[in-house]
């Protein structure tokens, strides 16, 4: 789906994205990870040439962007940043009609295309649709920024930090629906976060940049596992585990028909970072899972959990 | 004004057109010659009832005068602005220039010839109204322009409001203080040439007698020397 | 509000030291100088009388509102006093001019059609005083209308008087009526100085400001030309464009035609556009130059072309600040097209030159009065558009 051969770009004297090569698959949510300065962002911008690379080759859709005009392909890519950028002047509904205007949809397209992405990224447009960005919050106003870059239908959206101006709660709240949406249409992503936490629950691979360089690209729990550098295990840290366990829940792994008297509940879908939470606030090695139909299932033990992980 | 975009000061330039107006001023009898070379067809070329050097005497001294007037009144202006009593008046002062903006410098002097009579004084007292705007408005825009944290910081080792004021705002005013007084002389200078208007001499003469009686070169004699210490001034400070 | 402070003594806000300040200045007019002078003929020297010599009774009712504003500004009047003062100092300045008119028509009917009543520094300085307290109000007027309502009704009878010839026994109008038609003349060309050259210069400041924001090699060269213009005294500026001006309507037919010559309007229109060029040029480049980098990111990431962009987003965002500019352009080509009655190019200047000329206060008046109401006029009408334009742009009030 999109493919860098080899890409280099310097400004001035020093290399901030260095020979790197990776792939991404149609449908996947890739993230480029890395401390500051590793070259993330300039990769992630010269995926729609806002950034021309030195030398390297980029294919998205297996068509070389090099050899497109730039505001024809930048129209066909969603482009989300951090500080949102939304038109102050504009209203919700005109920012999200952006790219379908540039496109020439006709009125009805635009509107209907409108109040349908403004309900998918949670905001009644009966509500939101004719105020200016500033009458909302930094969560609504990130959402009209996903909105307006998923107007058009592009099937590939690249997000700067998209979430790293948001207080902590709606940060969460996002991180969470953004998932969800992105499964649910299929678009391909490409996320650069230098959060690690995010990294490990939005991603499905991570690659990992220092230097310019890309060190490593899989899935987390590859990098976790079977790290190809020193640094990639220093990077992540002792914690790298416990993160690991929040992509994860309780459904899946095996459970011991024991008694479940006296133990904790959580449910198949609690993650088993909360479920391990439960464990050590609970002073038990187990807990009970809920059955739906308010039985248990069964019992989840430790033990049972720090195997699952491992496979 | 005040802003500076695009200016670059270049010296060689500056002291090229120091040399020149020095050269006109002192050497007439050439700069003639010069103006009689640019407009071949003309008799008249000087004006012939004072010399360039009494004119650019009586035009610094117009100048001159009013911009010291107005330096002082407006500096004492500015730090009564800015005391707590005088700051109350400082958005009336504020709008009462604004509107000053809308005043011809010229009606100034106009509505004062019936009152004081043709001569300097209604110029030197419009130069004074209308050059200690920027000098009181620059002074209280630069004390105000002091980041608090340092005054604060002042007050934290001790510093009494007198010792803040002279060792803190002060100096990080001055800046924007010589900025206003800069732009004052370079409005002085030039409404200065206003002056001839109502009788008060200057370089301001030649061009009004020139431009009565259609003689381009008297007009010359008076505008390039005018232009040329309006750019000095605005280049050199 | 906070009128008593925590010692127990009543203070003194701002607005009420400023307030009180314009009430002493008007009393101070109101009981002594020159309110109205009363002159036989136009050239006589007369009676320079006070306001109490020239009305008797109506004076001590003028000074009993100025006594009423002071009060209103005394300590604990809060916004009530505000909004009294405010309105009671409208309601002086239509009294003090139907005052001086009735004493007008009363002198002129007396002394003869050639006596002539002028009003005098403490009449004007007494306007002054009203604007203070007016002023002084303002801030406590919390809502657009009572702000209108502090601000507007003076002036607007005042202009009603005029047009209705209430006023025409004095010396000023007396002095229009015998000019009336040079000096429709005069402001119809003042005005056009303005409107042409600030409308001139927005096309070529729009052009030369986008070019200089987009192009860095534009700037240095864009700036330095504008900045020397700027700096370059009125009227040398236009007496070094006499020359050349003059070769350009010698040498070209469809330029003579037009009336351009080294003498008229062609050298001071092209001066007062040069002064128009820079505000405009500035406020176009420094607005383009300090957009909200996001912004622009997310527009050229989103496939605008440089153009849709430019249209799009980046000159809406700006036209506030560039409305301010035209707006500056304005004033200043208003009050300095005055220069263009030296060289023989009309406007309102003329009728100032030519009361120097007879010293004659009142015919300088007939001239510098309509400069400061169309600067003022202007200024405040597009000080109205760019609000306007910040509340639509931002979505209402915020």
């Amino acid at each position: 789906m999109i493919r860098l051969e080899h890409v280099t770009k310097c400004f001035a004297e020093n290399t901030a994205v260095d020979d790197v090569s990776l792939e991404i698959k149609a449908g996947e949510l890739a993230i480029l990870l890395g401390p500051s300065g590793c070259g993330k962002t300039t990769t992630l911008r010269s995926i729609n040439r806002m950034t021309d690379i030195d030398s390297g080759t980029i294919f998205v859709d297996d068509i070389n962007v090099l050899e497109q005009q730039p505001d024809e392909l930048r129209r066909r890519i969603g482009y989300v940043i951090q500080s949102i950028g939304l038109f102050p002047h504009l209203t919700i509904a005109r920012n999200v009609a952006t790219v379908p205007r540039l496109l020439g949809w006709d009125a009805e397209r635009t509107n209907k295309r409108v109040n349908e992405l403004l309900e998918m990224v949670g905001l009644d447009p009966a509500l939101y649709a004719m105020k200016h960005p500033r009458e909302l919050s930094g969560g609504e106003q990130q959402r009209v920024g996903v909105a307006r870059a998923l107007a058009a239908d592009p099937a590939v959206l690249l997000m700067d930090e998209p979430f790293g101006a948001l207080d902590p709660l709606s940060r969460q709240r996002l991180q969470v629906e953004f998932r969800a949406l992105q499964r649910e249409l299929g678009t391909t992503v490409v996320f650069v976060t230098h959060d690690i936490e995010e990294a490990v629950l939005l991603g499905d691979r991570i690659a990992l940049m220092d230097h310019g360089r890309l060190i490593q690209f899989d899935r987390p729990e590859t990098l976790w596992l079977s790290p190809a550098t020193p640094f990639v295990s220093s990077f992540f840290g002792e914690e790298f585990a416990l993160k690991i366990l929040s992509r994860h829940t309780v459904f899946g792994i095996a459970l011991e028909r024991v008694s479940p008297d006296g133990l904790a509940q959580v449910t198949a879908e609690t993650s088993l970072k909360d479920a391990l939470a439960t464990m050590v606030s609970s002073g038990r090695d187990a807990l009970s899972v809920s059955d739906g139909l308010g039985g248990s299932a069964g019992v989840l033990t430790f033990s049972a959990l720090v195997h699952a992980v491992k496979e | 004004m005040g802003e500076s975009l695009g200016i670059r000061r270049n010296w060689p330039i500056v002291s090229l057109m120091i040399a020149a107006l020095v050269w006109m001023t002192l050497d007439q009898a050439g700069f003639g010659r010069l103006l009689g070379f640019l407009l071949p067809d003309e008799t008249t070329l000087l004006y012939e009832r004072e010399t360039l050097a009494t004119l650019m005497g009586q035009h610094l001294v117009l100048a001159g005068v009013s911009g010291a007037l107005a330096l002082v009144i407006g500096v004492a202006l500015g730090l009564m602005l800015i005391t707590p009593a005088g700051a109350s008046f400082r958005d009336l002062v504020v709008s009462i220039a604004n509107f000053g903006q809308t005043f011809p410098s010229i009606a100034v002097m106009a509505l004062l010839v019936p009152i004081m009579g043709y001569g300097w004084k209604p110029v030197v007292v419009a130069l004074v109204i209308y050059s200690v705007l920027p000098v009181m408005l620059n002074v209280v825009a630069g004390i105000e322009n002091v980041p608090p944290a340092m005054v604060d910081a002042a007050q934290g080792t001790g510093m009494n409001a007198r010792q803040r004021f002279l060792a803190v705002q002060l100096p990080l005013a001055m800046p924007i203080i010589l900025g206003g007084v800069k732009n004052m002389l370079v409005i002085a200078v030039g409404a200065a040439t206003l002056g001839a208007i109502v009788g008060a001499g200057g370089l301001g003469v030649p061009i009004m007698a020139g431009a009565n009686q259609f003689k381009p070169a008297l007009v010359l004699e008076g505008a390039i020397p005018s232009a040329f210490l309006a750019l000095i001034i605005d280049r050199t400070l | 509000m906070a009128s008593s402070s925590n010692t127990g003594t009543l203070r003194l806000s701002g607005d009420q030291i400023v307030g009180m300040a314009g009430a002493l200045l008007g009393a101070l007019v109101t009981a002594v100088g020159t309110y109205l002078e009363l002159r036989p003929n136009r050239i006589l020297g007369g009676d320079s009388v006070t306001a109490i010599a020239a009305f008797g009774p109506g004076a001590w009712a003028l000074l009993g509102l100025w006594a009423l504003m002071f009060a209103a500004c005394l300590p604990g009047t809060g916004r009530t006093g505000a909004m009294v003062r405010g309105l009671v100092a409208n309601t002086t300045m239509v009294v003090s001019v139907l005052l001086v008119a009735r004493r007008a028509t009363a002198f002129v009917a007396q002394s003869g059609d050639v006596a002539r009543a002028s009003l005098g520094i403490s009449f004007w300085l007494s306007l002054g005083a009203a604007y203070i307290v007016i002023f002084s109000a303002l801030p406590r007027a919390k809502s657009r209308n009572a702000r209108a309502l502090v601000s507007l009704p003076g002036i607007v009878m005042i202009a009603g008087l005029l047009f209705t010839g209430q006023l025409n026994s004095l010396s000023i109008l007396v002095e229009y009526a015998v000019n009336a038609d040079s000096f429709n003349k005069a402001l119809v060309q003042q005005l056009s100085y303005t409107l042409g050259a600030t409308g001139i210069a927005l096309v070529i400041g729009l052009l030369a400001g986008v070019g200089a924001a987009k192009n860095p090699r534009l700037e240095g060269p864009v700036f330095a030309t504008l900045n020397i213009a700027q700096v370059l005294p009125s009227l040398s500026f236009i007496g070094l464009l006499i020359v050349p001006m003059g070769w350009l309507g010698l040498n070209f037919p469809a330029l003579k035609a037009l009336g351009v010559s080294g003498i008229g309007w062609a050298p001071v229109f092209v001066v007062l556009l040069s002064y128009a060029l820079y505000p405009i040029t500035r406020n176009v480049y420094t607005s383009l130059k300090t957009l909200d980098e996001s912004i622009t990111d997310a527009a050229r990431g989103m496939g605008m072309k440089p153009i849709q962009r430019l249209f799009t987003v980046e000159l809406p965002l700006a036209f506030p600040v560039i409305i301010a500019g035209v707006r500056i352009a304005a004033v200043q080509t208003t009050a300095a097209a005055i220069l263009a009655a030296l060289v023989g190019g009309g406007g309102l200047g003329q009728i100032v030159f030519f009361g120097v000329q007879q010293t004659a206060t009142d015919l300088i008046l007939l001239g510098v009065i309509p400069i400061v109401a169309l600067s003022l006029t202007i200024d405040a009408s597009l000080r109205f558009v760019e609000t306007l334009v910040r509340t639509a742009q931002e979505g209402g009030l915020t």
